[in-house]
């Protein structure tokens, strides 16, 4: 099944009706009203040159017409509702919800979603053994496709994989996933971001195995590539690592304040309160300074 | 204007080629080699459906290939090149370019880079002024098409045009085209990346223009979105702001100390060193501390 079209054409609808315009204001001249109708309805697959023309009248960069808002509103709302039962243990309800929402949808992300929360579930009850969950969320990113119709989910599952790995001590194992992770092409800057997320969570484990010094190279393409899409999210993480792997394996004192000293300055200037305060409880003897 | 499909082909036949893939390989299953043909040199305008198969042989994201803007790796590309030249003053080297670049059939978003370059290097070796250099500008950016075709475009020229107002010390001008971009709707990522450019250089040119109550609240509203956005690209420049603006408006020693010692900090943290030491230099005595 191919939902491209079917997401295009939600939101040509969805910035259409936004701009107050019916579909023959903007089909006139176009083409007919009749194929503007299946368009919307993702019915018929739209030539680029039709597609631009339609940004055009509707005065939109042509990549907002790729972006289905309203399919990721829906998505990001179950997210939230079972992100929140599963962190309070909420197991039955976070089932029934499952089964809920799978009655009504269509949409394959979502019904992805549904079937990792299931497998995490499963797993956390002890209803089904770590190796057997592995295996489960395994099997959902078997098919090529998932990696390119939802990469973020595709590298949700397998973050999940080394989880489990690496909370049972299968450290080579949960190593692996991740060297194959980042393995793969991210060719968008939300992915990007992703592939940070994943660089800082593989970092963590390094410094849980006591592998300072691959976490020490680990941390550094994460400061490089933070620095390179400007993005302030694990900065101050990486830098909180950096500082910890550095007094780990005996470095100099001074690179170590300095590190634990901008971890904290950017906890502070980005308003992480919670890990500004983590950093005065563990390591304030480090600290050149403090509000 | 060059139609997107033309320009989509081209960037196909490239990845194609850098892959070494042949169009037999590339078209098996999905279409004819002679339809791959006529796609790749622009003769015929493929459906979405038809890109996105084509895309996912070559591995790459359909929007990749629609995402013109700065998010495109081939607009990046150019950019560097462009910027890098532009900045070691080889005015005559970007002209050349720039001609060369127009003549690929490109994203339009690229012609647009090459004539902006174009330009500005001609004002930068004085074979124009900076007036003209505006009006030409001008003239570029307000093509109708422009905003939606390349809304990043549509802002850098207009940021560009600012600049060369407030370098001459005309800020009721520059101050008015800040105002009116900050009044725009800033729809992706990208966009609203560009906005913090804008709050910078609006604060900035507001310093000088002795507004320094106005330029405060700009300042802050640039904190603020950086903060939301979890962007660190003007966060060290914010807080350095902040500090000049309190500064002048006689606020509490302590906390223009605290502004300037986190600018400090961030720029250590983006490795922005030129301005490590422009505050270590200039802003020694307020620093709470020195690396």
């Amino acid at each position: 099944m191919n939902s491209l079209p079917v997401s295009i054409g939600n939101e040509i609808k969805r910035i259409r009706k936004g701009k107050r315009m019916t579909q023959a204001d903007l089909c006139q001249g176009i083409c007919s009203q009749a194929e503007i109708s299946k368009i919307e309805n993702g019915r018929n697959s739209p030539t680029i040159d039709l597609l631009q023309q339609i940004a055009k009248r509707l005065r939109v960069p042509m990549s907002m017409l790729f972006r289905d808002q309203y399919k990721s509103e829906q998505f990001r709302e179950c997210d939230r509702l079972l992100t929140g039962l599963l962190r309070n243990h909420q197991f039955e309800e976070l089932m029934d919800q499952i089964e809920e929402i799978k009655s009504q949808s269509t949409n394959k992300e979502i019904l992805l979603l549904l079937e990792y929360f299931k497998i995490i579930s499963g797993e956390r009850t002890k209803k089904v053994d770590f190796r057997t969950s592995i295996s489960q969320l395994g099997h959902l990113t078997d098919t090529e496709e998932v990696w390119f119709e939802s990469p973020q989910m595709y590298l949700r599952i397998k973050m999940a994989m080394a989880n489990f790995y690496f909370e049972n001590k299968q450290f080579i194992h949960s190593e692996s996933v991740y060297e194959e992770i980042l393995n793969l092409n991210y060719d968008t800057i939300e992915l990007k971001k992703m592939r940070i997320k994943i660089i800082y969570n593989h970092a963590q484990q390094l410094s849980f195995q006591q592998n300072y010094q691959k976490g020490l190279q680990v941390v550094a393409v994460g400061i490089q590539e933070s620095l390179a899409l400007d993005d302030a999210s694990f900065l101050g993480h990486f830098y909180y690592q950096r500082g910890y792997f550095t007094k780990k394996t005996n470095g100099a004192l001074q690179d170590i304040k300095r590190d634990f000293t901008l971890s904290y300055s950017l906890f502070k200037a980005f308003e992480m309160p919670s890990y500004e305060q983590l950093v005065i409880d563990s390591h304030e003897e480090f600290l050149l300074y403090k509000f | 204007m060059i139609p997107l499909s033309t320009s989509i082909g081209y960037h196909l036949r490239q990845i194609r080629l850098e892959k070494n893939l042949t169009q037999k390989e590339v078209c098996k299953d999905i279409c004819s080699q002679a339809e791959l043909s006529k796609i790749e040199q622009g003769k015929v305008s493929a459906t979405i459906d038809m890109i996105q198969k084509i895309a996912r042989r070559l591995n790459v994201s359909v929007l990749q290939l629609f995402e013109e803007d700065t998010q495109s790796m081939i607009f990046r590309e150019y950019d560097h090149k462009f910027t890098k030249l532009f900045r070691n003053e080889q005015f005559d080297e970007v002209i050349v370019f720039a001609k060369k670049t127009v003549d690929l059939p490109l994203y339009s978003s690229i012609h647009l880079l090459a004539r902006y370059f174009e330009l500005i290097a001609l004002e930068g070796k004085k074979s124009l002024d900076y007036r003209s250099c505006i009006s030409q500008l001008s003239f570029v950016a307000d093509n109708e098409e422009v905003w939606y075709e390349s809304p990043i475009m549509y802002l850098r020229i207009k940021l560009a045009i600012a600049n060369y107002y407030y370098l001459n010390q005309q800020y009721v001008h520059s101050r008015k085209i800040y105002e009116e971009l900050l009044k725009m709707d800033f729809e992706t990522e990208e966009l609203k990346h560009l906005r913090l450019k804008i709050l910078y250089n609006h604060a900035q040119q507001l310093f000088f223009q002795g507004d320094y109550k106005e330029g405060l609240k700009v300042t802050e509203l640039g904190i603020d979105e950086s903060i939301i956005r979890k962007n660190s690209s003007f966060s060290g420049h914010f807080y350095y702001q902040r500090a000049n603006f309190k500064e002048k408006l006689d606020y509490e020693m302590e906390t223009v100390k605290e502004d300037y010692s986190l600018s400090y900090s961030l720029f250590a943290a983006l490795n922005l060193e030129r301005y490590v030491e422009i505050v270590e230099t200039g802003r020694t005595d307020y620093l709470l501390f020195k690396f």
